[in-house]
């Protein structure tokens, strides 16, 4: 009768073992601000530990909370995601977590300590207690400075305690779910052209309680439902056809339980966009016959008519025989200006000639666009052509230039071979012929001849010619004069 | 009449002192409201990062917890820090740049929340003197509508540690910590005053 006494009590207790168990709680590691963002303070984290047993609480031990945060990847501290928390509960078995954040800590001119502590339940996610505080030396002085604090380690306990202060006389446990119930949505692409394919996934948190999911629906546009279909468990996916008219569609998931609840997420818009966007170019030369022109360095300036973003870019420049000289592509916006050096890919000179820029621009729905425009470089100085002939008493000197690329100015300076100068003349035009007095029969310096010519895009060159009567072509009437009968010995 | 003089300089030295308390009263939040919040009681709010723009290293952080905190005591719900940083990852949205009005809405959703909140930190700083600390701060609060994205209203706050001196020592501020947790029920007593409704779950 004894052994069975002993026995029915013992078996009473077995029974009211698991209701009369303490509330257990995961301290994690306190974040500690003061030592930056990956700042974390272990004896603040047992001071907290040791707080919770004395008020009841079973605590987790460190070593099953840290292995908890590396087998879930937790890289942060002071705060948690709900799915973590609800993890916790799971992997750690705890019915609360306590996260700490160490606002401030510092030493001088005052010893400081700030923090804050709160208290999340598992069950549901919810924080159910929180507080801040922050203690200076200066807030613990007292009269005759009689055990007043020093450091920082002596106003711990003081800080503590003023938190502490507001701790829930009773702490509930709640049955309940997160009120999180998608994990990931992606919706893409978000720009499409009409008929291009746009998916979406969504990953859905496992269910909690009785109430099944029923029904995973896709809302496009106002009452468009797509059923979504389950790849892998928890992760759905539908996909379908952008429409043919432009605009913007928004996109939501519908969730139907067994219970007949919904719920409605919104996952985001996405743009329907048949039309390339508008751009021309601004190049800045000169202009000759109706061709921008320019000699070592050309701007070229995207000009939008219509703005948009856009998604890539390419930007190249190349001959009539289609070889690329210059190239350059990118993604986001378009640089607001090109500049061209006149350049091959290998850094040498580009031959003069034509060439063609060819800027090619894609929108957010992949819609091309290209600007083009014709130039023509002309990096090699003009070629001034010198000729002189005699006419009744006096030289021509005839000035030209060999290019198409019209002259901004010239000078022509004919001098004796020792200096003297005999003429000056300047002008915009060629040709151009210059009357020079003719020398003397009697003058022994050599005439001398110096030529400047610079063209409208900035080529210039200087032509010397040391003697200009090598030059002179006899006038036409002494070209008609009667020709030798015979051989004269010269030599 | 002839007063005695040790009676008229106390006379002048509890004016001044009277004086001097009534001129160090603390100011009001400012406050702009754009849009009147139609729903019922505020009880889900969901708290953005908030950017730095001082020099305080954590600035930010610091604050957005501390208001984290002071909704959670005032009986709100605030959406889990964590959840708000896998959405900005999921968005792409940098810590250091505020979501546009579609992802507000996005995220509104997802947290399952009624109001958005987003902060800036203007000024954060402790100034030092040989045996005092004088905190400062000053931060910019939007309140944002989850549904549709839109900014509701605005709040602006700027406090120094000394302006909540009584006498002498007495009441002042004395970390950025207790500063920024004042400042924090100070505009949450505000946007009740204004009309925000408490949540009565």
């Amino acid at each position: 009768m004894k052994n069975f006494f002993i026995i029915s009590v013992m078996l009473l207790f077995m029974q009211m073992a698991p209701h009369a168990q303490a509330l257990s709680v995961a301290v994690l590691p306190v974040e500690d601000l003061s030592q930056g963002r990956n700042g974390v303070n272990f004896p603040l984290t047992d001071f907290l530990q040791q707080s919770m047993t004395e008020r009841g609480l079973e605590v987790i031990p460190s070593d099953r909370v840290i292995t908890f945060m590396a087998r879930n990847r937790i890289r942060w501290l002071g705060f948690l995601s709900t799915s973590h928390i609800c993890q916790a509960k799971q992997d750690l078995g705890a019915d609360f977590v306590l996260l700490g954040t160490v606002s401030q800590r510092q030493d001088l001119p005052l010893a400081a300590l700030g923090m804050v502590l709160s208290l999340v339940r598992t069950s549901d996610a919810r924080t159910i207690w929180t507080d801040v505080g922050g203690v200076s030396k200066a807030d613990v002085s007292n009269f005759l400075a009689i055990d007043e604090p020093e450091n920082i380690d002596e106003i711990l306990p003081v800080l503590t305690r003023q938190i502490m202060n507001s701790w829930p006389s009773v702490i509930e446990e709640a049955e309940g779910s997160p009120g999180m119930f998608v994990e990931t949505s992606r919706l893409e692409p978000m720009h499409a052209k009409p008929g291009d394919e746009v998916r979406c996934n969504v990953r859905l948190r496992p269910a909690i309680g009785n109430d099944k999911l029923s029904q995973v629906l896709l809302m496009v546009g106002d009452d468009n439902y797509l059923e979504m279909r389950e790849n892998q468990a928890n992760m759905y996916s539908v996909s379908w056809f952008a429409p043919d008219r432009d605009g913007s569609l928004p996109v939501s998931l519908v969730l139907k339980y067994g219970s007949g609840g919904m719920k409605v997420f919104f996952v985001g818009n996405y743009q329907v966009d048949n039309s390339a966007p508008k751009l021309s170019l601004k190049i800045v030369g000169a202009k000759v016959n109706n061709i921008t022109a320019f000699n070592a360095r050309l701007p070229v300036i995207p000009v939008w008519q219509d703005p948009e973003p856009v998604s890539r870019w390419s930007f190249s420049i190349q001959n009539l025989n289609g070889e690329i000289m210059a190239g350059v592509e990118g993604t986001g916006a378009i640089p607001p200006r090109f500049v061209w050096k006149g350049q091959r890919p290998d850094g040498r000179k580009a031959e003069d000639g034509m060439y063609e820029i060819i800027l090619k621009v894609w929108d957010r729905a992949d819609n091309p666009t290209v600007a083009t425009q014709k130039v023509f470089l002309k990096g090699n100085p003009p070629t001034p052509v010198i000729n002189a002939e005699t006419d009744m008493d006096s030289l021509v000197v005839r000035l030209d230039c060999e290019d198409e690329i019209p002259v901004d100015f010239w000078t022509l300076e004919i001098l004796y071979s020792d200096g003297e100068v005999l003429m000056q003349s300047q002008g915009n035009e060629l040709p151009a012929d210059i009357s020079v007095p003719y020398p003397s029969s009697g003058e022994a310096r050599k005439l001398e001849c110096s030529a400047s010519v610079k063209d409208v895009l900035g080529n210039k060159v200087r032509k010397k010619i040391s003697d200009l009567m090598q030059l002179v072509v006899p006038h036409e009437e002494e070209s008609g004069a009667a020709k030798q009968d015979e051989w004269v010995p010269e030599f | 009449m002839n007063f005695p003089l040790p009676s008229c300089f106390s006379l002048f030295s509890i004016i001044s002192l009277l004086l001097s308390c009534i001129s160090c009263g603390p100011a009001r939040p400012s406050f702009e409201k754009n849009v009147v919040h139609e729903g019922d009681d505020v009880c889900s709010i969901a708290l953005l990062p908030f950017i730095n723009d001082s020099r305080f290293d954590q600035g930010g952080i610091i604050v957005q917890r501390i208001m984290g905190a002071k909704l959670s005591s005032a009986g709100i719900k605030v959406a889990s820090e964590g959840d708000v940083w896998n959405l900005y990852r999921e968005l792409r949205i940098f810590p250091n740049q505020h979501p546009d009005i579609e992802q507000i809405m996005v995220i509104g959703s997802r947290l399952d929340v009624q109001l958005i909140i987003t902060g800036r930190i203007a000024e954060m700083e402790e100034k030092m003197g040989d045996n005092y600390v004088t905190p400062v701060l000053a931060l910019t609060l939007e309140v944002h509508d989850a549904k549709s994205g839109k900014t509701m209203w605005t709040t602006y706050h700027r406090r120094e540690g000394a302006d909540y001196r009584t006498v002498m020592h007495f009441g002042l501020v004395n970390t950025v910590t207790q500063l920024s947790r004042i400042m924090a029920e100070e505009v949450i007593e505000e946007w009740y005053a204004k009309g925000m409704k408490r949540c009565e779950e």
